[in-house]
C-alpha cells in the first residue's frame, strides 16, 4: 500500500497524470494523508492539524501529543438526523493517556462545497451534515471530543462557506443553551513549510509535489545570489536600542547567520569600522546594507 | 557544479521573485476580501509587456498589481502593487523593488470604469517619496499639471516598503492596516 501511494505521488511529480487527475482533490487528499500515514510521522501530523483555526473563536485546534492515529479514508458516516455523508478523511487521534479526539477532514482543492444550505428541512449543507455525522460518530467510537476541519487551498479563511454551514446548524440543530457549533479551517499551503525538515522520503516528495502545484504560502523574496561577500544578519543578544558606531566591541555579543552559512554562531567583532552609524531601534535584527558591506577578510568568526 | 551565479541561476531567481510576488498579491486578495474589498481585475496582475522583438524592455513586467473596490466606499479605489523596476526612469530614485499600496479617492460619485491600471505605480511617482512604510498623501489641488483623465481624482494616499522586508502574511497585514484605517472615513455612513 505504501508503495502504491508513493508511486502515484511520483507519477504526479513527473507529470504522468492527466490534468484532471492532477487537480483532483481526492488525489491531493490521498497524497497528503497517505504520506502522513505511511511515514508514521505523528508529530508532523499534529503540527499540521494544530494550524487549523476555528471560525467562531479564532483559536487554533488543540491537538494532543499524538501517540497513535487511526486513518479512515472516505468513510461513509450514517446519522439519524440527516442523510449519510462521506468526509474525505476521519482521524482518531490518541494521546499518551488514551484520550481520543475524532477529527473529520473535508478537503477542497478547486471546487466548492458539494451541497449548500436550505431554508427548511434537515440540514443539507455539506459541512453541516458532516459536523452532525461526526458528532454522532464521536459517540459510536467513544472519543472524548470531535472537530471538523475544512481543508482548502485558500490563502485565508473562506468565511462565507463556513458561515453558511454554521448558520444552518444554528437554525436547525443547536438548541438554546447548547455550545454553538464551530468549524476549523486549514490550508494545504501551510504544509510545505512544516515539511521542510521532514526526513521520510515520502514526506520530502510530498513537499516537492505541493511546491510544484504552487500550494505554498508567501515566504518573502530572498536577495539574489551573488559573489559579493555574504549579507550577514545580526541578532542582538543584549538589549541595545541604539548603537552608535564605533562601540566598544567587548561589551556587545552578537549571534549571526548568513544565507551562505545558515547555522547561527557567535561572532567576535573584529577591527571596528569607524565611519558607519547604525541604529538598531527596537528591531530584533538588522541586515547589513549590501553596498557598504565590509570585505569579508576583515571578519573573524568563532564557532 | 558550483555556487557561482550563472545566467540560468539568475533567470531562475527572477522566476522565484515573480512566484513570490504572485503569492503576495493572492494573499493581499484574501486579506482585503476579509475587509469587504473585492478584486476588480479578475486574475490579471500586470500589463505593459510586449512580445515584440525590439521591445526587450517590455519583455518582463515592471509592476504587478491588484485593484480593489467596495460598495461601502465607492469613492475609493484601492491597490496593492509590487514595483519591480523603474523601466523608464520615471520615479524618484528606487534602489530596491517595492511593495506599495494606495487609495485613490474620486471626487465624483463613484469610480465606475474611469480609472487606469498605471495608477498602481503611483507610489513610485510620489515626490517626495518615502519607502519606509509611512503614509504619503497627495492632493490634486497641489498638482501642477493634470490630464483630463486625472481630473476625477481628489486625493491619492500611498505607502511603500522595500519588497525584501515583507516576509510573511502577517507582515503584509501590518503593512496594509494603516492604509485601511486611513480610508475608513470614506465608508458611507462613517
Amino acid at each position: 500500500m505504501v508503495e502504491s501511494t508513493r508511486q502515484v505521488l511520483l507519477a504526479q511529480l513527473r507529470h504522468k497524470l492527466s490534468r484532471t487527475e492532477e487537480t483532483s482533490e481526492d488525489l491531493l487528499t490521498s497524497n497528503v494523508f497517505g504520506a502522513f500515514k505511511y511515514s508514521g510521522d505523528l508529530t508532523l501530523l499534529g503540527s499540521f492539524l494544530a494550524e487549523a483555526c476555528f471560525r467562531r473563536t479564532g483559536s487554533h485546534l488543540t491537538v494532543p501529543d499524538v501517540r497513535a492515529c487511526e486513518y479512515r479514508f472516505w468513510p461513509w458516516l450514517r446519522n439519524s438526523e440527516v442523510a449519510g455523508c462521506e468526509p474525505d478523511v476521519v482521524l482518531l487521534l490518541e494521546d499518551g493517556e488514551r484520550r481520543t479526539v475524532l477529527i473529520g477532514i473535508e478537503a477542497k482543492y478547486r471546487s466548492g462545497k458539494s451541497s449548500r444550505a436550505t431554508e427548511e428541512g434537515a440540514p443539507t449543507d455539506q459541512l453541516a451534515r458532516e459536523w452532525l455525522a461526526l458528532r454522532a460518530e464521536m459517540g459510536s467510537v467513544g472519543a472524548d471530543r470531535f472537530h471538523l476541519v475544512y481543508l482548502t487551498a485558500d490563502f485565508g479563511m473562506p468565511c462565507e462557506d463556513i458561515d453558511e454551514s454554521l448558520d444552518e446548524l444554528d437554525r436547525k440543530c443547536v438548541s438554546p443553551g447548547d455550545v454553538p457549533a464551530d468549524i476549523a479551517w486549514l490550508s494545504f499551503r501551510r504544509l510545505p513549510r512544516l515539511l521542510a525538515g521532514a526526513s521520510a522520503p515520502i514526506l520530502r516528495d510530498l513537499r516537492m509535489l505541493l511546491q510544484d502545484a504552487m500550494l505554498v504560502e508567501f515566504e518573502g523574496v530572498a536577495l539574489p545570489p551573488t559573489r559579493l561577500p555574504p549579507a550577514f544578519e545580526f541578532r542582538r543578544a543584549q538589549t541595545v536600542r541604539h548603537l552608535a558606531w564605533p562601540a566598544p566591541p567587548a561589551i556587545l555579543d552578537y549571534a549571526f547567520a548568513s544565507h551562505l552559512s545558515p547555522a547561527c554562531r557567535r561572532f567576535n567583532w573584529p577591527p571596528v569600522p569607524g565611519v558607519l552609524a547604525y541604529k538598531f531601534e527596537l528591531r530584533p535584527a538588522f541586515r547589513w546594507p549590501l553596498p557598504v558591506l565590509p570585505p569579508s577578510a576583515v571578519w573573524s568568526f568563532s564557532p | 557544479m558550483t555556487d557561482a551565479p550563472t545566467i540560468l541561476s539568475a533567470f531562475r531567481y527572477v522566476h522565484e521573485v515573480l512566484k513570490q510576488t504572485a503569492l503576495l498579491l493572492q494573499t493581499s486578495d484574501q486579506v482585503l476580501a476579509e475587509r469587504d474589498w473585492e478584486g476588480l481585475v479578475g486574475n490579471t496582475c500586470f500589463d505593459e509587456t510586449s512580445t515584440h522583438i525590439q521591445l526587450t524592455r517590455r519583455w518582463l513586467p515592471h509592476v504587478a498589481h491588484r485593484f480593489y473596490g467596495t460598495d461601502a466606499a465607492p469613492l475609493v479605489l484601492l491597490f496593492v502593487s509590487v514595483l519591480l523596476d523603474d523601466r523608464n526612469n520615471e520615479y524618484e530614485p528606487m534602489d530596491e523593488c517595492l511593495l506599495t499600496a494606495g487609495a485613490i479617492v474620486c471626487n465624483d460619485k463613484e469610480w465606475g470604469d474611469h480609472w487606469k491600471l498605471w495608477w498602481g505605480r503611483w507610489h513610485g511617482f510620489q515626490r517626495p517619496r518615502h519607502d519606509d512604510g509611512r503614509i504619503i498623501v497627495s492632493e490634486r489641488k497641489d498638482w501642477a499639471e493634470q490630464s483630463d483623465a486625472d481630473a476625477i481624482i481628489e486625493r491619492v494616499i500611498t505607502k511603500g516598503v522595500p519588497l525584501p522586508t515583507v516576509r510573511s502574511t502577517d507582515d503584509l497585514r501590518t503593512f496594509l492596516e494603516p492604509l485601511l484605517r486611513e480610508v475608513e472615513v470614506y465608508r458611507e455612513g462613517s
